[in-house]
Formats: C-alpha cells, sequence, structure tokens
C-alpha cells in the first residue's frame, strides 16, 4: 500500500476504535496564568546573616547600595537620588503614561535568625522569627533618604559587628544623616558610629552590642516564612505548622511592608546556606534541598514569590552537581544548606550569587575574599526591572512554536532594529531570551499591570512533569 | 490447527443454533402451544408517512479536556415505520473542563491543543427496527422504540488557545437512541451520537495537521409527529 | 259573592266532568257531586288544603259516594302535587286512572309527567296497558303506549306490545327505546329479518338524540344477536366487535361473538376470542358457557390433553362460585335489593361482582332505585304532618308502593341468581361426566400417536394465518398476560384429528 493511501485511509481505519471519545490533542506548555496580575508593585526583603561571620559582607552591602539604586533608576524604575526637576516630571510623565516601566519597590530586612530566646529582650526581638528592623523597617522608593535609612536598618540593627576586627578612621568627617562610606571600602567605627548615630536603642545598648547578633543556626528561608507570615492580617496554616514559632498575635506585626498584588523578592544573603530543617523547626528533611516543601508553603500566601541568594559559591558541574568552594574555614557551609538557597531560586526565576570570589588558593584552603557586592546588587536591580518585562518559560521552547497573547491579544515578535554591545534595540513586540529562556517584551507591548499575559509554546525535550493523565 | 479450532466451534455452533428435536412434539400434542397464539394489536404510535421535530439539548462530557453543552434541533421524515431521513442542527459552546485548568496551571504549565465544539449540520438515515412496550411498576404501559442513526456532515470548531484558529471539519455521525412516546404525537427521545470528524488544526500543521476527533454526545429531547 | 265563590272554587279544582256513570250507571248530577265534595269545597275555601285533603281521602273510602271515586282521586292527586307530595299524587293518580280510565283519561299526561319525576313509571304501566285508547293528545298516548308496551313485554304479551309500540310517535321522547324494544319483541317472535329495521332506527334516532354509550351499546347487542338468529353469522360477528372494550357489555359480545365464529366453523376465532375470558383479569366473572364453549371447541380441534385442562379450570373457577350463588339464594328480597342498592350508591356490598356486575349499567335497576328514594324522601315529609288523616294514608300508599317496587326488583335478582345457580350445578354436574370422554378421547389420541409413530395427517379446518396490517403490531405470545392486549388475541392452530378420528367415529 503507497504511503499516500496509507495517509489516506488510516484516518477513516480510526472508526474501528471503540466510539469512546480517545481524543489526541498536541500539548503546548505555557507560561502566564489567570491569577497572575503584571503589577509594577515588588516588596524586597533582605533576610541577611547576623552571625559572627559575616560583618564584611553587611560592609559590602552598605558599600555599594548606592550603585543598587542607580542601576534601579537607569533601567527604568525612576530617578529616585536627587532628583531634579525635570527628572522629576520626565519621571511624572513616564510614570502616568508608562506605568508598567516603573518599578515600584519597597524593602525591608529581617536575619536569618528563627529563635527568639536571644537579643535585647526575651521575646522577639527586630531581626528575629522575620520581624523587620529599624526604626523606620521599611524603605520605600519614593522616600527621600532611601539609601540611609536602608543602610542604617542593615548596619544598625541587621549586621553583627560585634567582634568584627573594625579599623578605625578619625579623619572620618561624615555627621548624622549623611554619611558616606569611607572611601577605602573598609566600614570604620567612626562610620558605624555616624550612620547610627541617631538610632533608638535600649538604654545602654548601641550598634556594637552582642545581642544584636544571631544564632548560629541559620535559617533564612524559615525565617522568610515567618516575615510572610508578619505580614499578613489572616496567616495561612503553614505559619503553624509542627514546631513552628509563628504566634497568632504575631499576625500584621510586619507593618505595611507587603501590599496587595505584589512581586515578592526575598534576597537572602548567608555565607552558611540554610538550616531550615524539621528538627530545629523548619520544613526540610535532613538531606533535603528540593524546593517543593517551601515553595508549597510559599503558594499559600497567593501571590508571586521570586527567591535570589547571594550565598556559599558553589562550583557546578555540566551535570548539574554542585560543591561548596571558598568557604569559610572555620564554618564551613553545608552543601545541602547551600544547595536549598539555589534551588529555590532557580525554581522560581531568581538568581544565585556567590557571595565570596575566587581566591588565589582556589577552593578549599583560605576563606576567598568578598565577591563583588555591586555585581550582586546590580543584578538584583535587573531582577527586581525584569520583572515587569520578561517571563520565564519552564522548558526549553521550540522557538517556532511561541505564541504570545497578552489579555487574549496577541504580540507579534520583535524585530532588532539596532545591535548594541549593552543589549539589542527591538521593536515593540516580544524576543526570546535564550539565557534566560524566557519571553521579554519591548516598547508598548510591556503589559501594563493586571494584564493576563499567556505564552504558548511546543517545549524541544518533551514536558518537564508528568501529566496527571 | 484450525480444525483443531473448528470442529468444536461448529460443534458448539451447530448446538446453539439447532432447534428442538422432533420427539419433542410428542410431549406436546393436543395443546394450544404458545406459538399458536399471537397478539395483533393496532399500532399506537405509528411513524410511517410522518415528520417529526424535535428540541434536545445535549452534553459531550467524555472528552479529556472539554466538557460542550449544546442545544439540537431535529427534523425527520419518517418513510416507512423503520426508516426516516433526519437533519440534526447542533449548536453548543465547548468549554474549558476541570483537567484542562490544571493542566494550565502554574503547577503543569500544559495548554493542549483542544478544540471546542460550536456547531454541526449533519443530515442522518435512521433505523428503528425496534418497536417495543414496557411495563412500568405494574401501573402503565409505555411504548418505545429503539433506532440506529448514521449520517454525514459537517462540523464547526475553534481553538480554545487564544488563537481561535477555526476547523470546518467533515463529519461522519452514528448514534443509537429511542422514542419513548408520552402521546399520540409526542415522544422523548434519548440519544447518544458520536460524530467522527477529520479535523485540520493550524497550529500544528508542520507535524501533524490532520486529527480524527470524536464528539460523542448524550442528547436528550421532546419531538412532536406531524398528524 | 258565596256563589260566585263557589263557582269559582268549582271550576279551579273541577276534575274532568263524568259523562256516564261506572259500569252503566246513571251519571251523578251536579247537585250530587256538589254534595260528595261541600266538605271538600268548604275547606279549600278556607284554605285549609289539609283538611280540604283529609276529605278527598274519607270521599275515597266512602261507599255512598263510590261514583265519585275516580274523581276524588284525581283531586286528591292535584293537592298532593300541591302539596309537594309526587310520589303521593302519582299514586293517586294510578288510582284514578286504575278506578275509571275514561273518566279521567284526560289526567293520564300529568299522571305520566309524575312518573316521570318521581322515576316510576311502571307503576302506570299496567294502567295504560289495558287502557291505549284513552282520549289524549298525541303525545300523552305515545308516552301511554311506550309504558304499555313495557307492560305487555314484561306479561309475556308480545304481540299486544309490538302494536302498542306501532303507536309511539317519532316525536316522542322514548322513540329510541320504543323501536329498540320493537326490535327484541320481533326477534323473539322469530322475525329476525324483521326486527333488524326497528333496531336500526333505534341507533340512529338514539344517537341523534344522543342517547349514550350504554344505549349505543344495548341496540348493537341486539342487532348482533338478531343477525345471528337470523343465521347472518358474519354481519352478527361485525357487530358484536362494535362494542368498545371499555363497555361494561364488551365481555359479553366477545362471548357471543365467540359463538358466531364457532357457528362458522371458525375454531380459531372462536378460541381468540375466549382467550379474554380465560385471562386472570375475569377470574370473578361469571362466564361458564364461555368456558365450555372454549371446550368444545377444542374439542373439535382432537386438543383433548388442551381440553382436559379447560375442564379443570372451570371446576376450579366455577365449583366456588356455585357455592357463593348458593349463599346469595338464601337471602330475602328486601335484603337483596338493599345490597345491590348499596353497591350502585357506593361500591359496597355483600353480593359477589358476578350478580351485580350485570345491574351496574341497568337503568331498570337504577330507576327503581331512584323510586325507593323519592318515596323515602316523600315519608319523611308526610312524617312531618302526620297527625293528617290524608298524610297517613298517602304515607301507607307510598310505603306500599315503596315495598311493591322491594319485592319486584328483589326477586328479579333473586331469580336470576337462582337461574345461574341452577344452569351452574348442571353444568358442574355433567362435567365430570365430559371429563371421563375427554380422558378416553385423550387415551385414544396418544395410542395412536405411539403406534404410528407420528402425529396421523391433520386436516385443517380453517385456514387462519396471522397476519398484521402495516398499521398494526403482532407480538408473539409467552404467556404473559398484559392488560392492554386483552382483546387482540389470535390464535392459528391445527386441529390434530385424524380422519378417522372425527367427531363421534
Amino acid at each position: 500500500m503507497s504511503n499516500t493511501a496509507q495517509k489516506r485511509l488510516f484516518p477513516w481505519l480510526t472508526l474501528l476504535l471503540p466510539l469512546s471519545a480517545c481524543n489526541r490533542y498536541e500539548m503546548f506548555l505555557v507560561s502566564g496564568h489567570e491569577q497572575v496580575s503584571f503589577s509594577n508593585k515588588v516588596d524586597v526583603l533582605f533576610v541577611t546573616d547576623n552571625s559572627g561571620s559575616t560583618a564584611q559582607y553587611s560592609a559590602a552591602i552598605l558599600a555599594n547600595f548606592e550603585v543598587f539604586l542607580e542601576d534601579l533608576a537607569e533601567a527604568g524604575a525612576g530617578g529616585i537620588k536627587d532628583p531634579s526637576l525635570t527628572d522629576a516630571v520626565s519621571d511624572y510623565l513616564t510614570y502616568t503614561s508608562q506605568r508598567g516601566r516603573i518599578t515600584d519597590f519597597r524593602m525591608a530586612i529581617t536575619t536569618t535568625t528563627v529563635d527568639i530566646a536571644g537579643g535585647f529582650t526575651i521575646g522577639a526581638d527586630p531581626g528575629e522569627s522575620g520581624l523587620i528592623v529599624g526604626d523606620t523597617p521599611i524603605v520605600n522608593r519614593d522616600d527621600v533618604d532611601i539609601a540611609h535609612r536602608f543602610k542604617q536598618n542593615l548596619g544598625c540593627w541587621a549586621s553583627c559587628w560585634n567582634g568584627y576586627d573594625m579599623p578605625s578612621d578619625n579623619a572620618y568627617t561624615g555627621v548624622a544623616g549623611d554619611c558616606p562610606f569611607p572611601e577605602d571600602g573598609d566600614a570604620t567605627t567612626q562610620y558605624v558610629d555616624c550612620l547610627c548615630n541617631d538610632v533608638n536603642y535600649p538604654e545602654g545598648e548601641n550598634w556594637d552590642s552582642g545581642e544584636l547578633c544571631g544564632s548560629g543556626n541559620e535559617m533564612p528561608v524559615e525565617a522568610a516564612l515567618m516575615a510572610m507570615c508578619r505580614a499578613v492580617d489572616t496567616p495561612p496554616d503553614i505559619c503553624y505548622h509542627v514546631d513552628s514559632v509563628f504566634e497568632e498575635e504575631w499576625a500584621g506585626t510586619n507593618g505595611e511592608w507587603l501590599r496587595d498584588d505584589s512581586t515578592v523578592v526575598v534576597v537572602f544573603v548567608t555565607d552558611e546556606g540554610d538550616a531550615s530543617e524539621i528538627s530545629v523547626g523548619g520544613l526540610y528533611g535532613n538531606s533535603d534541598d528540593e524546593a517543593d516543601v517551601y515553595l508549597e508553603a510559599f503558594a499559600q500566601f497567593d501571590r508571586t514569590i521570586k527567591f535570589a541568594a547571594i550565598g556559599p559559591t558553589l562550583d557546578c558541574g555540566e551535570d548539574g552537581l554542585c560543591t561548596t568552594t571558598c568557604s569559610n574555614v572555620l564554618y564551613p557551609p553545608s552543601r545541602t544548606g547551600s544547595m536549598r538557597l539555589k534551588n529555590l531560586a532557580d525554581a522560581t526565576g531568581g538568581f544565585y550569587n556567590g557571595i565570596t570570589a575566587e581566591g588565589e588558593m582556589g577552593d578549599g584552603g583560605n576563606a576567598c575574599p568578598t565577591a563583588d557586592f555591586a555585581e550582586n546588587l546590580s543584578d538584583l536591580g535587573r531582577l527586581l526591572v525584569n520583572l515587569q518585562t520578561a517571563f520565564e518559560l519552564n522548558s526549553v521552547p521550540d522557538e517556532t512554536t511561541i505564541r504570545v497573547y497578552v489579555d487574549d491579544e496577541e504580540v507579534v515578535r520583535s524585530a532588532v532594529l539596532e545591535e548594541n554591545e549593552a543589549g539589542d534595540i527591538y521593536s515593540d513586540g516580544w524576543s526570546y531570551e535564550p539565557s534566560k529562556n524566557a519571553v521579554v517584551f519591548w516598547g508598548e507591548a510591556i503589559p501594563d499591570f493586571n494584564q493576563e499575559v499567556q505564552i504558548f509554546y511546543r517545549p524541544v525535550d518533551g514536558n518537564p512533569r508528568e501529566l496527571p493523565f | 490447527m484450525m480444525t483443531r479450532i473448528l470442529t468444536p466451534l461448529l460443534t458448539l455452533l451447530t448446538v446453539a443454533l439447532s432447534g428442538p428435536v422432533h420427539a419433542q412434539e410428542a410431549v406436546d400434542i393436543g395443546v394450544i402451544k404458545n406459538e399458536d397464539v399471537k397478539i395483533v394489536q393496532k399500532l399506537l404510535y405509528p411513524k410511517a408517512g410522518r415528520s417529526e421535530i424535535g428540541f434536545h439539548t445535549a452534553a459531550m462530557p467524555f472528552d479529556a479536556f472539554t466538557f460542550t453543552p449544546a442545544a439540537a434541533f431535529t427534523y425527520a421524515t419518517h418513510m416507512a415505520e423503520d426508516k426516516a431521513i433526519e437533519v440534526v442542527l447542533m449548536g453548543g459552546y465547548g468549554m474549558k473542563n476541570g483537567t484542562y485548568k490544571e493542566l494550565e496551571g502554574q503547577a503543569y504549565g500544559v495548554a493542549p491543543d483542544a478544540y471546542r465544539f460550536l456547531g454541526s449540520a449533519m443530515v442522518d438515515f435512521q433505523y428503528s427496527p425496534i418497536y417495543a412496550k414496557m411495563n412500568v411498576m405494574g401501573q402503565r404501559i409505555f411504548h418505545h422504540d429503539v433506532f440506529l442513526t448514521g449520517g454525514l456532515g459537517v462540523t464547526y470548531e475553534e481553538a480554545i488557545q487564544p488563537d481561535a484558529s477555526s476547523a470546518l471539519a467533515p463529519t461522519l455521525g452514528l448514534g443509537a437512541g429511542a422514542r419513548i412516546f408520552t402521546g399520540k404525537r409526542y415522544a422523548v427521545r434519548l440519544q447518544l451520537r458520536d460524530d467522527i470528524l477529520r479535523e485540520k488544526r493550524s497550529k500544528t500543521a508542520d507535524t501533524q495537521a490532520w486529527f480524527i476527533k470524536q464528539n460523542v454526545s448524550l442528547v436528550i429531547g421532546v419531538s412532536k409527529l406531524s398528524k | 259573592m258565596r256563589v260566585l265563590t263557589l263557582i269559582l272554587g268549582a271550576s279551579l279544582w273541577s276534575a274532568p266532568a263524568v259523562a256516564q256513570g261506572l259500569n252503566g250507571a246513571p251519571a251523578p248530577t251536579m247537585e250530587q257531586r256538589m254534595e260528595a265534595f261541600a266538605q271538600v269545597t268548604a275547606a279549600m275555601e278556607s284554605g285549609n288544603k289539609a283538611a280540604a285533603a283529609d276529605e278527598l281521602v274519607a270521599l275515597t273510602e266512602s261507599e255512598e259516594w263510590s261514583m265519585f271515586r275516580a274523581e276524588a282521586y284525581a283531586r286528591l292527586a292535584m293537592l298532593l302535587k300541591n302539596l309537594e307530595l309526587p310520589y303521593s299524587a302519582l299514586i293517586a293518580y294510578s288510582k284514578a286512572l286504575a278506578e275509571d280510565p275514561q273518566g279521567v283519561g284526560s289526567e293520564a299526561g300529568k299522571a305520566v309527567a309524575l312518573a316521570d319525576q318521581v322515576g316510576d313509571q311502571a307503576i302506570l304501566e299496567p294502567v295504560f296497558a289495558g287502557n291505549i285508547g284513552l282520549d289524549v293528545d298525541e303525545a300523552t298516548r305515545s308516552r301511554m303506549a311506550y309504558l304499555a308496551a313495557r307492560e305487555n313485554y314484561r306479561s309475556g304479551n308480545l304481540a299486544v306490545a309490538g302494536a302498542m309500540l306501532k303507536m309511539v310517535k317519532p316525536n316522542d321522547p322514548y322513540y329510541p327505546e320504543a323501536k329498540a324494544l320493537e326490535g327484541v319483541i320481533l326477534s323473539l317472535q322469530d322475525q329476525h329479518g324483521n326486527a333488524l329495521a326497528p333496531l336500526q332506527i333505534a341507533l340512529a334516532t338514539g344517537g341523534r338524540a344522543q342517547r349514550g354509550e350504554i344505549f349505543k351499546a344495548t341496540v348493537t347487542l341486539n342487532l348482533a344477536r338478531a343477525y345471528y338468529a337470523a343465521g347472518n353469522f358474519p354481519q352478527a360477528a361485525h357487530y358484536w366487535s362494535q362494542i368498545e372494550r371499555d363497555d361494561p357489555k364488551w365481555l359479553d359480545a366477545q362471548f357471543e361473538r365467540a359463538w358466531a365464529h364457532f357457528r362458522m366453523e371458525d375454531m380459531n376465532g372462536t378460541l381468540g376470542l375466549l382467550q379474554n375470558h380465560v385471562s386472570p383479569y375475569f377470574h370473578d366473572r361469571y362466564y361458564p358457557e364461555a368456558a365450555m364453549l372454549r371446550l368444545y371447541a377444542l374439542f373439535l380441534l382432537c386438543k383433548f390433553p388442551e381440553a382436559s385442562a379447560q375442564l379443570d379450570a372451570f371446576q376450579a373457577q366455577y365449583r366456588p362460585q356455585q357455592s357463593e350463588l348458593l349463599g346469595v339464594t338464601a337471602y330475602t328480597k328486601t335484603d337483596t335489593f338493599d345490597q345491590i342498592r348499596r353497591h350502585i350508591d357506593d361500591g359496597r356490598s355483600d353480593l359477589p361482582k358476578m350478580v351485580t356486575l350485570a345491574f351496574e349499567s341497568e337503568d331498570r335497576i337504577k330507576d327503581s332505585i331512584g323510586a325507593v328514594s323519592s318515596a323515602e324522601g316523600e315519608i319523611a315529609r308526610l312524617r312531618n304532618v302526620g297527625a293528617n288523616v290524608f298524610a297517613q294514608t298517602a304515607m301507607d300508599w307510598v310505603n306500599e308502593r315503596r315495598g311493591e317496587i322491594i319485592e319486584t326488583e328483589g326477586g328479579r335478582i333473586l331469580r336470576r341468581v337462582k337461574k345461574m345457580e341452577t344452569e351452574l350445578s348442571e353444568m358442574i354436574a355433567n362435567s365430570d361426566v365430559t371429563k371421563l370422554d375427554l380422558m378416553q378421547m385423550e387415551s385414544r389420541l396418544f395410542e395412536r400417536a405411539s403406534f404410528t409413530g407420528k402425529m396421523p395427517e391433520a386436516k385443517r379446518r380453517v385456514k387462519r394465518k396471522v397476519s398484521a396490517r402495516v398499521t398494526e403490531r403482532k407480538w408473539d405470545w409467552q404467556g404473559e398476560y398484559w392488560a392492554d392486549e386483552v382483546g387482540y388475541y389470535r390464535v392459528d392452530t391445527t386441529p390434530e384429528c385424524p380422519e378417522n378420528m372425527m367427531q363421534g367415529s
């Protein structure tokens, strides 16, 4: 029988099949779903390690925070620092006419300490069990002194300076309210004095108190969960999981940090990985590093949450297996704990950067120098901005099958208008970024917030998950 | 090998199909046998020479990804008691079912290239060899018939994905049903029909364009026969 | 003034004057009349109707004024009618007419009207039966003729009845009934051919007069019977088939039709019709003759085992029925009437269905029950004025009449029951003998079959193939009775009689 005849005959032979409606459909993958409101609100939570080994990392953040803010401004987050009238008007026009291009962020800081036994009191102190720190714990995009307030919260409440070999510089000229970071890149006692000059510590305490140093059991993921539980008036059931430290009266104690329809970005900064195990009040099994258990926990808050981590440096092979490297000799991080942070970041489209750079000694041996936090914070800035233009895909797509719809209207593929080393310039529409495995929107096609985005595509290598049929 | 199977099979068939042996007649002499008696009744609900108009509601619940409520209008001409030609116009709207919604949710992120049923027009030949009656709860007797249908037509469908590409598919319809007569001119109709479409789907034209799809529907309605 | 009042009173209350005296005696004078009715007139003048009625009663009992008895009855009837005692009035009229039909013949119309009102026409039948030549108007004569005919028919005077029916006018309200009765009478006189025309006329006029389904069914039945008696069996069968399936007489029609088919030697047709009677729906009915007919048909087809089974079924069904009927014959006429009355009023009675069924749709018994009810109502009203003489007299009359009706009708029912019981006893007694004969025939049949190894060549007596038209459906019989199938059975069986086993050989 000829091929043509077979092709003609075969469909009709299916009449012999039992009449049981076993219809066959081709499967497309889809990113984006109905509940996503593509909001430009981003609520950022820094979960910083305030154990004794992390002072240099706090200093690195303090040193590079302005860079972070500048990156946000350039990438379209709206001019923030010292806006001129022209800048302000320009921002206003951009905001009102292209609201999707302005990321409305607010930031808060807590620590990796979940245990409430330490601190200034026997109860939960700022930074413990997810409680955000600072006299003004929430730092908004529109605040005039955004940098000072953020750095004050970080440097005066969420850092452990006690026992840190901090240099002194009597020539420091900063005054309260205007405390530039020392130019040599090291935090000095005078700098921190200036930064924390107007902070309301308990009587007899200051930024050097040992009570500001957290427990040695870093549980950044559980701390982030506790912070979310504190941020809502009606905490979901997961907040009361077995051995959880959360108490009912803590609901709403993280004030106005979490907004409706916002995307949450949790940034972990730690050199120890995560120890949120069941035995100590977390949810992970002992050697469990898969993201599922905490993804399901955070899913109960019914909003998009992305994770980014600046954590123990990992050396990952092509097979996906990673090992820790450049670790602290005295307090080496666990591979499992580090992988927990990495898997969370990977599963939610965030990033995982090493907290240390490659050193001369390579892995093992002496500790490596602190990584370039300017670059880390730049990555964070891009993450915040890209939230509004990029949509990650779950699988690598057959590019020719990608179709994009915003509110059921098809969006055409962009054409490259100009090639540029800093980044190609596209016409209005969408393009596919293989490096991020994401569909990126350009120009007028960038969805406004609350618009439904759906991206259909056929995966190159099959469905990523087993289907329930 | 074949003989070993055939011989016992033929024997079985012979035994099964054989009637009573001649010797049995000696036992039944001098009596009125059941086969001697017949009941001849006027056909209470004749169909020959009459036309039939029906309005029906239908549902297609068997598809893996869609559920379709539909409504149908039928017009039939009965050439004989057991033969009729019928035109069926059906309209509906296929919707995503729970499985589809679960699949396209965050957990799976899969969107089947399912097509929603919008309408069909069929011309069926109806063969109703069975005319029966049933006694319900020992109280009332309902007469009903059983019919088979087969026909050709077209079905119009549209992709559920936002591209909404359409497909006009040639269709073969098969079905079976029953009419329960409730009055001289009225009947309740129940039918199961399977419309087999050959459908072209544009989004997968490069890998596979043509698909065989079965729209299996349960139809219930009321029809009125002309005088 | 008094004279004028007297004259007026006389004119208002005057009964028809008797032109001649009774029995050839000289006619009474006006003075005698005035003297006889003086007290009555006086009472009427004073407005005392009750007293007037009392006086009239006294007059009817007076030997001295016996020549005015009929007139007194007539006047009393008028007075009682005015006193709203119609039954008493009717009885008074009947007495007046019986006393002097010629003298009060002009009141016949009023009497008939009262008879219609109370539902007791039978009271006048004996009077009119012998006095059809009264001087009345045509309409009244026509009514009288019908009533007279009925009386003569009941008395067996068929010729007289037939002659009287000829006097019923086409515009008489009972014309259809009269024609129907004429047909029956002619048929009873073996003038079957002549009976057909009146029956057809009855059917047509009854339809035009909207007589109803029961009348139509009764006349159709009689037509069928007339054709049967005339030997026109196909036509008889046709008319029996006209009886609707929901008519009370349907089962009777099927049985009689079975006889027509039997006479046409169509045993299959007979068996098909009688299949209804042996269905479990009618086991409480009285159709022993149907069972016997079926048995006979089976016999003629040489279906001896089946006939034997039929005989066993007959005995099993009818022995208890016979006992039941015997029990009913012990009732008194009054009890019997009461039972049938209760059955028709509210369905409760001790009489078996096989007895009550025949009367459920019978006009005569319904009229009688109505008349008895009217009588009882009037007796109750008369008790309220019981102090008066006339009331007591009227009460006696009405009570007596009520008793007569009850006795007549109760007796009629009892005679019927006795007849049924006697008939059944004979059949059951004979059936034992028949059973022996059947067993013999059965044995011969089996012997023959076992000897030859096969059934002998049978002669098909009637060729019948059960076929259904396009507008019909044919259902197989599997021994299961469905209520909607009763009446639609067709039997197609072959006789099993070899040539030398024909009946009588």
